[in-house]
């Protein structure tokens, strides 16, 4: 995968690449021009040496020259410099030219020839210090010296010759070596340019293009990230809500419940308060049980003595039953007798009279058994009533001991009842107090919850806020890599 | 109670002295202007009847249902040997059939029915002079021609004949 990092490090690995190719070459130029301008002094040196040589020689031998043709020692200075300077100037030149065999053989040529020439001058000098100036001129004559001096610059021209072609030699090496360095630095440089100018601009492209793809996805996911933290926030801030409106009604639940334990601990204590209300009742109820069965006794008593009283009025009622017969039949004979009587004319007038009588008796009785009989009928209606007074009265005591038998198994009733109501508000009480811890628990989760809620809130909300933050860099760096594009 | 009781004996002592007394005194005759009456109910209306008019008064006798188209008849009956024929005086009288006919009055003079009604009061005898015409303005009944009043209230009479009278004519109906 070609990431940044490898591509921008291909791109400079490549420049460094070439670079160190162009530096490396550049040195090496450098190095092989240093070594051909120091080979190039140091055959300068080797010419100068060689010229120096030559010119010692030449001043020794001019010294010689000018001691033979004055015999002034002064004039021996250069001759007597020259000829202390010469061996340490041919060492140097060995030492030189060390690397030069051809060199090496002319030295060694070179070596005794001046030796024969200082031997030669020393010679001359000596004569003409010793002999006068013409026996030296003499041997200076003869030509040895000037042969020698010859053969030493034929000897130091071939090497000044052969330094000077080695100088040539280097210098068009140097030359070539400066332009193939030129060619190779320009060339390099100039592919170097392109190639990095190319890099730089394909780097940059691609790059651009990859980090503006980069970015955008970027700026798509800040969007989404945007909105899911909009989402969050605006989930939180419901939650928040819910969490407020479940705060609430847990705490109007926490109250309830509590107003529920109270309230079952209040029906536990009336429970308990009707128990015993209960079983007074209950004792009450069968004292009133028992005085009603008393009642009810004496009430059957009557009862008896009235159907008796009743039984007796009733005799009382037949026998005057037939006494008003009796009397009716008198009444209707007397009446009938009294027809006879005055159909019988005055024979029957007596007869009438005593008919008259029987009917006087007979109208009196059966007024007193009207009047007994409204009696018996007042004592039997009275009886009567009495009986179903008592009837009803003892209908009612029935009833009565029956409803307070059945108020005693109500009152017994009531206290099972109250009882089991105890007991279940006792369990209400129980599971009310549970309950209300476990809402308060609830209530406490609750709180943590609305907490988190608020936290997260906050946080969605800083997370909303970065989530701005980084859409607004992802445009700025889009902008940075696009600068066409303003979204 | 106590009183009811003193009553009772103050009243069956007086009785008994009435009865004794009624054998010491005279035999008292009959003053003539008193006229026999005898108290009925027919309904719930009172009415009296002339004793001269009847000729006996039976209870609980004993009626034979016949068939026949006359409501008023009730039946048949036997009275010392003779079958008499028993008309209804309630409807004889208007009245709406119903009540008991328990009580019997047999009629004096040839023609010989029972009337039969539902309650006997009594026999009274009142003073002739209580016996009024009854007038044209009061209420038209029945073989009412006369009213007696008494202390407490005005009995009208029934006028058996016309009551016969129209069993007779009732009869020749059938007949024919």
């Amino acid at each position: 995968m070609w990431t940044f990092g490898k591509k921008i490090a291909a791109g400079f690995a490549i420049s460094f690449a070439l670079l160190a190719a162009i530096g490396v070459v550049a040195y090496r130029s450098t190095e092989s021009l240093t070594k051909t301008s120091y080979m190039v002094s140091h055959t300068h040196l080797v010419l100068e040496n060689i010229a120096n040589i030559l010119s010692q020689m030449k001043d020794a031998e001019t010294g010689q020259r000018g001691f033979v043709i004055t015999d002034d020692e002064a004039y021996l200075e250069p001759y007597e410099s020259g000829r202390n300077s010469v061996d340490k100037l041919v060492k140097d030149l060995r030492e030189l030219t060390a690397d030069n065999p051809h060199q090496q053989k002319r030295i060694d040529e070179l070596e005794p020839l001046i030796a024969r020439k200082l031997a030669e001058m020393k010679q001359v000098i000596d004569l003409r210090r010793s002999a006068g100036f013409e026996p030296s001129r003499k041997v200076v004559l003869e030509g040895a010296g000037k042969k020698t001096m010859d053969d030493i610059r034929r000897v130091l021209e071939q090497m000044d010759l052969e330094e000077r072609d080695l100088l040539k030699q280097r210098a068009s090496e140097v030359e070539a070596s400066a332009s193939g360095a030129r060619l190779t630095i320009g060339l390099g440089t100039l592919f170097c340019l392109l190639f990095v100018s190319a890099a730089g601009f394909f780097l940059t492209s691609s790059l651009t293009r990859q980090i503006a793809l980069a970015v955008k996805h970027v700026q798509n996911s800040s969007a989404e990230l945007q909105s899911a933290a909009n989402q969050q926030a605006t989930g939180a801030k419901e939650q928040s809500t819910a969490m407020n409106e479940i705060t609430t009604t847990i705490r109007e639940l926490l109250a309830t419940s509590r107003q529920i334990a109270e309230s079952a601990q209040r029906v536990a204590q009336i429970a308990a308060q009707t128990v015993s209300a209960a079983r007074t009742g209950d004792g009450t109820v069968d004292k009133a049980h028992e005085s009603i069965a008393g009642i009810r006794h004496q009430v059957d008593q009557i009862v008896n003595h009235m159907l008796e009283l009743g039984k007796k009025s009733q005799q009382i009622g037949a026998v005057l039953e037939i006494v008003s017969e009796l009397a009716e039949q008198t009444n209707i004979l007397a009446i009938n007798a009294t027809i006879e009587a005055a159909g019988a004319g005055d024979t029957g007038k007596r007869f009438a009279v005593v008919a008259d009588e029987i009917r006087k008796l007979a109208d009196r009785v059966a007024g007193s058994t009207k009047e007994i009989r409204g009696l018996i009928d007042d004592v039997r209606s009275a009886v009567n009533t009495t009986v179903m007074a008592t009837e009803t009265g003892s209908k009612s005591v029935e009833s009565g001991s029956k409803q307070f038998a059945d108020v005693a198994v109500a009152f017994k009733q009531i206290a099972d009842l109250v009882g089991t109501t105890t007991e279940a508000a006792r369990e209400i009480e129980l599971s009310t107090k549970q309950q209300t811890t476990a809402v308060e628990q609830v209530n406490v989760a609750i709180a943590n919850v609305a907490q988190t809620t608020k936290e997260t809130e906050a946080s969605s909300g800083q997370t909303l806020q970065t989530a701005s933050q980084l859409a607004m860099l992802s445009a700025e760096l889009l902008r940075l890599v696009q600068p066409q594009v303003t979204a | 109670m106590s009183e009811n009781l003193t009553g009772v004996i103050e009243r069956s002592t007086e009785l008994r002295r009435a009865f004794d007394k009624s054998f010491s005194v005279a035999p008292v005759t009959r003053a003539t202007d008193l006229e026999d009456l005898l108290d009925i109910r027919v309904g719930l209306d009172p009415y009296a009847i002339h004793l001269n008019q009847v000729t006996g008064v039976f209870a609980d006798k004993p009626v034979t249902p016949l068939p026949g188209s006359f409501p008023e008849l009730v039946g048949i009956a036997g009275f010392r040997g003779a079958i008499v024929p028993v008309y209804d005086l309630r409807i004889l009288l208007g009245y709406p059939r119903g009540g008991s006919q328990r009580w019997l009055i047999l009629t004096a003079g040839k023609t010989r029915i029972a009337l039969a009604f539902d309650q006997f009061e009594g026999h009274t005898r009142v003073a002739r002079s209580a016996i009024a015409e009854e007038g044209a303005g009061e209420t038209q009944q029945h073989h009412v021609r006369e009213v007696v009043r008494t202390a407490n209230l005005v009995r009208p009479i029934v006028h058996l004949p016309s009551i016969l009278e129209v069993i007779r004519k009732r009869a020749r109906q059938e007949n024919l």
